[in-house]
């Protein structure tokens, strides 16, 4: 698939039909795949949250 | 101490459900007829500006927290300062894709997609925010440059001070001058439509929500470099 028809798909497929992010029949479609994007961020970051907590509360008590 | 670690909880929490808001509402609302490719696009204004925003504030508080450094000379102060403009670059890049993709479609939908022009028409805020951006990321190679912690310390933070003067010109002033095709430039065919408040209802949440996410990301960098540093 080349960088035309690639980015054709996603943006613009022709002079006459708006590319599939951005049709409104294909919404569901990208928002499916955006929340699971940003669950996906969610999920990272409050693991890695938890993650700094444990490593912070282990070098308190080293510390001590 | 964070100066904002009372705050901590709440900005998490608002940082998850006023995105999940935005995103859901934004995506699946009802938008007024504009025309041409604007129709659908418009979305983009519920992340592409609040990403600008953040980048301001981060570059606002690693100002800010660079004056510190030069009052008290503290590490922590210079930690927090570089840590706020590493992510406040994070989100220019953020904004500046996702302006490239959506001037795509919007501004220069005629052009084929293997043409550079396609991509990047030189449009003056465009232009002078990879500016900005190109003299933030001197700030980081200057860092790299000094070894001497004290003496990195304070020239770093005289540069974030610089740098950030440069920012709002760069951003807000030079391309109110210049014009070209953003929200403010003479060109601008959309300059006199305000916003609507069926767009306010989602575009004010996406703000905070964008906001309460880059004070998470700046806690945790935060957080980790103090560990990494120890």
């Amino acid at each position: 698939m080349n960088l035309n028809s690639f980015t054709g798909l996603l943006l613009q497929a022709d002079a006459a039909s708006t590319g599939l992010l951005f049709r409104s029949d294909k919404i569901y479609a990208v928002l499916g795949v955006m929340l699971i994007v940003w669950g996906a961020v969610l999920f990272s970051l409050i693991r890695i949250d938890l993650k700094l907590k444990k490593l912070e509360e282990k070098k308190a008590s080293d510390s001590k | 101490m964070l100066p904002f670690a009372a705050f901590r909880r709440i900005y998490k929490i608002s940082a998850g459900v006023l995105l999940s808001y935005a995103l859901i509402a934004g995506l699946l609302t009802t938008l007024p007829d504009m025309g041409g490719n604007m129709a659908q696009t418009s979305r983009n204004v519920f992340y592409h500006v609040p990403q600008w925003f953040c980048l301001y504030l981060m570059m606002g508080i690693s100002f800010f927290y660079s004056i510190r450094v030069l009052r008290f000379n503290r590490k922590e102060d210079d930690l927090i300062a570089f840590a706020s403009a590493r992510l406040g670059l994070f989100f220019g890049l953020l904004g500046l894709s996702t302006g490239i993709l959506w001037s795509r479609v919007t501004w220069r939908e005629t052009i084929a997609s293997n043409d550079i022009s396609a991509w990047w028409g030189w449009d003056p805020k465009q232009t002078l925010l990879v500016i900005a951006l190109m003299i933030y990321l001197a700030y980081f190679i200057l860092r790299g440059t000094v070894e001497e912690v004290s003496l990195k310390h304070k020239i770093s933070a005289v540069y974030n001070i610089f740098a950030c003067a440069c920012l709002i010109p760069l951003t807000y002033i030079m391309p109110r001058i210049l014009g070209g095709l953003h929200p403010g430039g003479e060109s601008n065919p959309l300059d006199n439509i305000s916003m609507s408040n069926d767009f306010r209802l989602i575009f004010y949440p996406s703000v905070l929500g964008f906001i309460c996410l880059a004070l998470w990301l700046l806690e945790l960098n935060i957080r980790f470099s103090r560990i990494s540093n120890k």
